[in-house]
């Protein structure tokens, strides 16, 4: 079961291909990002899931329906929250949501029960009387996801709801949308910090110039970012030696020595294999009587992987 | 759910009467407002008393129509001023504050927002105009206006500050920014207001006459005059309106009054003209107000927007059908007026007698009979006259 699948979406703005051909599928109940450098579409895509865009081709599809043909039914079940929003200043935290909770038509004696329970979960109780507009940036954003969960939404929309919150509001926030998660909802985030997603969500899609570059789950991703492994061994005695081990073996594809005083004391390869193949070498080497005082894998980071796979074309 | 729960207000009306009416500048504003109309009519009771003290003292009732008069039109400046202020921003600052697209997402319709941001800046109007009413009761005090006229000036000022309203939404859903909304907005209103009667003047200039009364029927100044008509005296307004004196003496009543039939007043033009303005823009805005799809217009939407206008035109005639013999059209005047018909009646003459037979001269013994028993009998048979009925007969 997908919450959402998009088929072949695309808009233009002008002779601008903001989104074009993305297909996405999107399993219910799963924490789902949505990475690109700034301008990639993240936001474009988002709107036109939130009905705030006509696509100029292709289709959407949430809980199994149409957009097009069963938009009223959609919009109970999808909450959205924008990238940059605003407050109404005018008005208390609780009225605030109290406002949204009419919108969406909940009678009276339910709408204080969820008011409530809203602003305890995003732990905003002891403002509740406060005006909105003298809360901190990471209150209004919890305020802001608070409004997109009113009506209890299956699917959440939110474009980078991490932007501009100091370290301490961004753990609250990953807090909270775990959370979310394991109240069964699924959520579309969006960031352009991939090391943000990596600690959150289960699925990633890499998202380019309007185009998808990769989708999947996470630890997909990273093996096939990771195809090209380095390995950095530190060696203590005759450099030569080693040397011929790894250029003759076929798994090493490069190999980058690091002199020192005339000496090479450090080698990072880079090594087309998997951890069997790393330890066969390290075997190797071992028994041609080098020395190794260390044999380890340079994580490549998804942070990397990112700049590698979107050739940083936007940015 | 219990049926009294299922009925819940509009939340944008909630939302917005919660952020606007909350603190002192709801208060300020109507405090100086109602401030002004209390000291524009102190001023206008001195004045009048003032314009008038080498002829004779000012009677009360002139007393009472300058200030009614002089006060709702201070109000329709008043409304002129705050509507666009309060309206054109109603949308663009959803948009300018980024909310708008929060309240897009959420079920309720766009025609809903809108209906919602016109109730509650309207409804801050209405305050005004409404709190103005004891204040202008004044002129109760001093006589010269009806009850009947105060209700009239206030309805022509309350379909005003709608039209005005609507348009300052539409030009905010058209431009989404609120400086250009806003200054577009007074741009229209002062059009509106003062465009009818400068075209009017220059008119009355290149005819060296009265200018045709239809084209000041756009102008709210001229309706709300029109609307005073019948009980306030126009020559009571001369230190009112001295610079724009003609203009408001052809505004109240310049066309020739027949016997029968007096002009139709500009206003029974102008507020028609007003509802259905506003009804076509409101049309429109609910259009502008989409974030997408805005032209693809269903059905059943464009089907009660059609019933919608043709109701309102239907309930225009039938309006005018039911007064037409009350009224004298002013547009359609190539008709000629009318003759009272008491003065149609003595057209039949002698010449009604049979040819060859002169009537003779009563006798002078006879008094002269009454006209009125001889005239309207061409055969003469009614006639008291003994003589001619002898002569016929020997004629036989």
């Amino acid at each position: 079961m997908y919450a959402i699948i998009t088929r072949n979406l695309t808009r233009h703005f002008g002779k601008v291909a903001a989104v074009e051909d993305l297909n996405l599928k999107i399993p219910a109940g799963s924490l789902y990002g949505l990475v690109g450098p700034n301008g990639a579409g993240k936001t474009t895509t988002l709107r036109m899931l939130a009905g705030l865009l006509e696509p100029s081709d292709g289709e959407v599809r949430i809980n199994e329906l149409t957009m097009r043909k069963y938009w009223g039914e959609i919009q109970w079940q999808i909450g959205y929250m924008p990238d940059f929003f605003g407050v109404y200043d005018d008005l208390l935290v609780w009225e605030y949501l109290d406002f949204f909770a009419r919108c969406y038509k909940i009678s009276p004696d339910r709408r204080r029960q969820v008011i409530n329970e809203l602003l305890e979960l995003v732990d905003l109780t002891e403002k509740r009387n406060a005006y909105v507009h003298t809360l901190s940036r990471g209150m209004r954003q919890r305020l802001c996801l608070a409004h997109a969960l009113v009506h209890d939404p299956q699917v959440l929309l939110l474009d980078e709801p991490a932007s501009g919150l100091d370290p301490r509001a961004r753990v609250e926030m990953r807090e909270l949308l775990r959370e979310l998660r394991s109240m069964g909802k699924t959520i579309l985030l969006s960031s352009h910090i991939l090391s943000e997603l990596a600690e959150l969500c289960d699925d990633i899609a890499i998202m380019e110039r309007g185009r998808l570059v990769i989708s999947g789950p996470l630890a997909e991703i990273r093996r096939h970012v990771s195809e090209h492994r380095r390995i950095r061994i530190q060696l203590l005695n005759d450099w030569k030696l080693a040397e011929s081990i790894l250029s003759a073996h076929p798994g090493v594809r490069q190999i980058y020595p690091f002199e020192n005083d005339g000496q090479v004391r450090l080698v990072e390869i880079e090594f087309n294999g998997d951890e069997t193949q790393s330890a066969d070498l390290l075997e190797q080497l071992v028994l041609h009587q080098a020395r190794v005082a260390s044999f380890s894998e340079v994580t490549t980071d998804l942070e990397e992987a990112f700049l590698r796979l979107t050739k940083g074309e936007v940015a | 759910m219990n049926p009294i729960s299922r009925f819940e207000l509009n939340p944008v009306i909630v939302k917005e009467l919660r952020s606007r009416m909350r603190g002192g500048r709801a208060f300020a504003t109507l405090t100086a407002a109602l401030l002004l109309l209390v000291a524009c009519g102190y001023g206008l009771y001195r004045l009048t008393l003032a314009a008038t003290q080498y002829s004779s003292m000012p009677l009360s009732p002139q007393i009472g129509q300058v200030l009614f008069a002089g006060l709702v039109f201070i109000e329709l400046l008043l409304i002129s001023v705050i509507v666009p202020s309060v309206t054109a921003n109603a949308i663009s600052s959803e948009v300018e504050k980024q909310t708008y697209e929060m309240l897009l997402t959420t079920p309720l319709p766009p025609s809903r927002i809108l209906w919602g941001k016109l109730i509650a800046s309207l409804g801050y109007v209405f305050l005004l105009i409404f709190a103005a009413v004891p204040l202008a009761s004044i002129v109760f005090v001093f006589g010269g206006v009806t009850l009947r006229d105060m209700f009239k000036a206030i309805v022509v000022l309350c379909i005003s500050a709608v039209t005005f309203g609507v348009i300052g939404l539409f030009m905010s859903a058209l431009f989404k920014r609120s400086g250009r909304a806003v200054a577009a907005t007074y741009i229209a209103v002062l059009i509106l207001l003062l465009g009818p009667l400068v075209l009017a003047i220059s008119a009355g200039i290149l005819r060296q006459g009265d200018p045709p009364r239809w084209i000041m029927i756009p102008s709210p100044i001229s309706a709300l005059g029109s609307s005073l008509m019948p009980s306030v005296n126009p020559q009571n307004l001369s230190s009112l309106f001295w610079m724009l004196g003609s203009p408001v003496y052809w505004v109240m009543g310049a066309p020739q009054i027949s016997l029968t039939s007096i002009p139709r007043p500009i206003y029974h033009y102008s507020l028609p003209l007003y509802i259905g303005l506003t009804l076509i823009l409101y049309l429109i805005t609910t259009r502008l107000v989409k974030p997408a799809r805005r032209w693809q217009i269903s059905w059943a939407e464009a089907l009660v927007g059609f019933t919608l206008l043709l109701g309102f035109v239907g309930v225009v005639l039938l309006g005018y059908a039911a007064t037409a013999n009350r009224y004298e059209n002013i547009i359609l005047l190539d008709e000629a007026t009318p003759t009272p018909a008491m003065m149609i009646a003595p057209l039949e003459s002698d010449s009604t007698a049979p040819p060859g037979l002169d009537q003779p001269y009563p006798s002078p013994d006879v008094p002269t009979p009454f006209p009125g028993d001889q005239y309207p009998s061409p055969k003469g048979a009614t006639s008291p006259d003994d003589g001619s009925t002898s002569l016929k007969s020997v004629f036989e």
